[in-house]
């Protein structure tokens, strides 16, 4: 990787710091607005994408990968069976399953 | 109407302490002066005595004299928290445009100092950075015959430039004593002679004040104050 | 890093709390509530009656920080989408537009 002018990095921490605050903020609202959660979620996305930012997987899994909103107790199902988390959407039918130890 | 003198200079790099300029200022009826020495170290000699001059305020700015454009931008960059007010010394014509093109500097000082005045280039910069441009009148009071005729013709280029640039305009005599001040009303009425409408005159006059003001606030970054 | 006045222009807006202390239509001044949403032009803000959105360009903003600072920006100073507003080089000096 090349080296870059300090302002970049920088530019990337303040990325980083800014999707935790969103998705922060997207847990906060959702019990009012879910819409709102969704869209702090594009925005969060928006952002990575655009400051080449990875975002934490944490916080990936708790977006829904087809349509991409924002997944809560309201609107998900979550099973565990033999070492694998399934993590279904109530929005659009997505499956998603996340293996574990 | 407040008015203000921009560019005075007083020991040592003039003749007088900031209290006599002070004390002569205000009584031809300004409002506030700006103390503009070409070294800002130069400037704390009695700076006390000038304070305690009631009615008028006193402003302490710097006037940039640099020799190429680095030397000047990291001047203006180092200076720049500590002055109310930035000045740079106009004349040649590289140092004015630089000047125009560094948003940190608040006015150019008598650009036309030679035999060139402002190019529109440098006019354009300045437009883009809120750079002023100071008429300074010491020389129609001082020059007498041809070279104030042919400074004349080159002030009222400028002012052409000015007006079609729609640059900020300030007045001053660049005092070095306090015998070189002028009130404001004969600095409005000279100013006529060159070209110059008594509205504009007067708002040349207060400018620098409202400059100062907005210097003196605590800035965190473009349009970002600290409250 | 948190947010500093110098970062503010470029840091997340959504959740501060915020209030319209200058603006060119009066009936907006005076608005003060916290950020819900942003786009390029706007701001919603959700006040005590409702949310309203404001435009930037033409008005100016009292942000308070979490330390209890508060920060008054001009409004066309924030004009850009979100998501772009990281980017935004701060070149000009204090005051200057």
């Amino acid at each position: 990787m090349s080296r870059r002018k300090k302002g970049y990095y920088r530019a990337r921490e303040l990325a980083r710091e800014r999707i935790e605050r969103l998705f922060l903020l997207a847990e906060e609202e959702h019990l009012r607005r879910p819409e709102r959660s969704d869209r702090y979620v594009s925005i969060a996305r928006r952002m990575g994408m655009r400051m080449r930012v990875r975002i934490p997987r944490r916080l990936k899994r708790r977006v829904c990968k087809g349509c991409r909103c924002y997944l809560s107790p309201g609107r998900t199902r979550v099973r565990l069976r033999d070492g694998v988390v399934t993590v279904t959407c109530a929005e659009c039918g997505e499956v998603m399953r996340y293996p574990y130890r | 109407m407040k008015y203000y003198e921009c560019n005075l200079h007083t020991l040592p790099d003039g003749s007088d302490s900031p209290s006599r300029m002070a004390l002569a200022a205000k009584k031809l009826g300004y409002s506030g002066i700006i103390i503009s020495n070409h070294s800002p170290a130069g400037v704390a000699f009695r700076l006390d005595a000038a304070e305690l001059v009631r009615g008028i305020e006193v402003a302490i700015g710097a006037e940039i004299v640099a020799t190429d454009q680095r030397g000047l931008h990291a001047r203006a960059a180092s200076l720049r928290d500590r002055a109310d007010f930035l000045a740079v010394h106009g004349g040649d014509e590289r140092i004015n445009r630089a000047a125009c093109e560094d948003p940190n500097v608040d006015m150019l000082a008598h650009p036309h100092g030679g035999r060139t005045g402002i190019g529109v280039a440098a006019a354009k910069a300045a437009k883009d950075n809120q750079v002023a441009i100071c008429l300074d009148l010491g020389p129609m009071i001082s020059l007498r015959g041809g070279s104030r005729v042919r400074w004349m013709e080159m002030v009222r280029r400028d002012l052409d430039l000015i007006d079609k640039f729609d640059l900020s305009l300030m007045i001053s005599t660049s005092p070095r004593s306090h015998l070189d001040l002028r009130s404001p009303r004969d600095l409005v009425a000279l100013a006529s002679l060159l070209g110059v409408e008594r509205e504009r005159a007067l708002k040349a006059l207060a400018l620098p004040g409202s400059i100062v003001e907005l210097n003196r606030r605590r800035w965190a970054s473009v349009g970002v104050e600290v409250l | 890093m948190m947010i500093t006045p110098e970062n503010l222009v470029r840091h997340e807006l959504i959740g501060l709390p915020i209030e319209v202390v200058e603006g060119r239509n009066p009936s907006q001044v005076g608005i003060s509530g916290r950020v819900v949403d942003e786009t390029r032009n706007t701001f919603l803000i959700e006040t005590r009656s409702g949310d309203k959105r404001v435009p930037k360009s033409t008005n100016s903003f009292l942000f308070t920080l979490s330390q209890g600072l508060k920060v008054k920006a001009v409004g066309s100073v924030l004009v850009s989408q979100p998501e772009n507003r990281i980017n935004k080089k701060m070149r000009r000096s204090r005051w200057k537009l």
